[in-house]
């Protein structure tokens, strides 16, 4: 059993769920509630839907980003 | 009463799955269907495509169920609709070695009936409204039904990506699914996520017991394909999106830095550095190789090298950490109806 990676890996996973709980609350209170274009056509509507997705993707790779950033500090460091 | 019958229903998905498990192994041996153990120094030949018992189970039990309470059956039928498709192209792929972009975009056809039956029937497939931990949640009328033929594709190779060594996918899905099946059964009103879980648990587990170390059944892209769909129709059917993504963060992160590092969707037996290598002594050790890709289990042994036992102990250690995170997750959302 490789205790040193499962004590790294408990710590990225709990970091990552945290930052994905941090992110979820942050779309659901400053982004969701707010349109960006008067929604007073379909067309406003879908825009609306576009941008808070993409303000979601961007999230999301910021997400992957810090993952990324830890298995590499903490396995990979010496390559 | 309905949560017990859910239970009970998916329980039997153990029994069902092994004995169909045991039937494929001696069915596929007869007809030369075979896979090599590249992680043995002896290269043990091993019957492949078995995890097709998964996916017969899956659908049998799921029809099953739809007869018994009719209330979810629309659920139950794009449920199994999911599976169906993975476990064809799933077979298709064992038999016929297609390209790498193959699975992905069959993963995104597996979760077109989800959403064209949610369009048709509204708030009886799916709810669009996503569940979030502490803060309640949003609706994403627009975004969801889009969203599902990518989820569903994601799932489906996440875990088809992450079956390298002995036991490690069946076990692993079992353990992420037990975390999300006992929260469940403390915050879901409805029966349908229960059953689903529950089946997704029992089969795997059924599966598990020829599959685990030393493997005396492969479960081939048949089996991965249609347990990685399940488990995202039923993310999707049963409001625990959240919840499953953080049970199967060890798939996350071993598809993430597959795909991270070679930048394209590729089969694994055409790669030509690969993660690992096995040493003499049995024991398998990470490549020198910088181009090959970080894999799960190559982060396991970047430390230095261990048994395949081993490797396999600490991934489901790490499922277990995951499926805990997955079970305070559906803790946190608090008790929600379909």
């Amino acid at each position: 059993m490789k205790l040193r990676v499962v004590a790294l890996q408990s710590l990225i996973f709990t970091v990552e769920w945290g930052l994905m709980l941090l992110g979820f609350g942050l779309i659901s209170v400053l982004i969701v509630p707010y349109a960006i274009f008067p929604e007073t056509g379909s067309i406003y509507r879908f825009l609306n839907a576009g941008l808070k997705a993409l303000f979601g993707l961007m999230l999301s790779l910021v997400w992957l980003f810090i993952w990324d950033r830890q298995v590499r500090v903490f396995f990979y460091s010496k390559e | 009463m309905d949560k017990v019958v859910a239970l009970l229903l998916g329980a039997i998905g153990l029994p069902v799955s092994a004995v169909i498990t045991r039937f494929l192994i001696s069915w596929n041996s007869s007809h030369g269907i075979f896979g090599v153990d590249v992680h043995k120094t002896e290269k043990t030949i091993v019957p492949e495509m078995c995890g097709a018992a998964m996916a017969i189970t899956l659908i049998v039990l799921a029809g099953v169920y739809s007869l018994v309470d009719p209330r979810h059956s629309l659920q139950l039928i794009s449920f199994i609709l999911v599976v169906g498709i993975a476990a064809v192209a799933g077979a298709l792929d064992d038999f016929k070695r297609l390209g790498g972009m193959f699975k992905p975009l069959v993963g995104l056809l597996c979760g077109v009936p989800v959403s064209i039956l949610g369009l048709m029937f509204p708030g009886q497939v799916y709810n669009p409204e996503l569940g979030i931990p502490l803060f309640g949640g949003f609706r994403l009328p627009i975004i969801y039904p889009l969203i599902i033929p990518l989820a569903i594709s994601v799932t489906s190779n996440t875990v088809n990506m992450l079956d390298p060594l002995n036991g490690v996918m069946a076990g692993g899905i079992a353990i992420a699914c037990a975390g999300l099946l006992i929260g469940l059964l403390l915050t879901a009103q409805s029966p349908t996520p229960i059953f689903l879980y529950a089946l997704l648990l029992f089969v795997s587990l059924g599966f598990y017991i020829y599959n685990r170390y030393p493997s005396r059944a492969f479960s081939g892209n048949v089996g991965q394909l249609s347990l990685g769909a399940a488990l995202g129709a039923a993310a999707i059917l049963g409001r625990a999106e959240i919840a499953t993504i953080v049970a199967i963060f060890p798939n996350i992160q071993n598809s993430f830095f597959f795909l991270s590092k070679i930048r394209r969707f590729t089969e694994h037996r055409r790669l030509t550095s690969k993660p690992t290598m096995l040493l003499p002594d049995g024991r398998l050790s990470s490549t020198p190789d910088r181009g090959a890709p970080l894999t799960l289990v190559r982060t396991i042994i970047s430390g230095g090298p261990a048994f395949e036992y081993d490797i396999v102990k600490t991934i489901f250690l790490l499922y277990l950490l995951s499926s805990i995170l997955g079970f305070l997750t559906l803790l946190l959302m608090g008790p929600f109806h379909l």
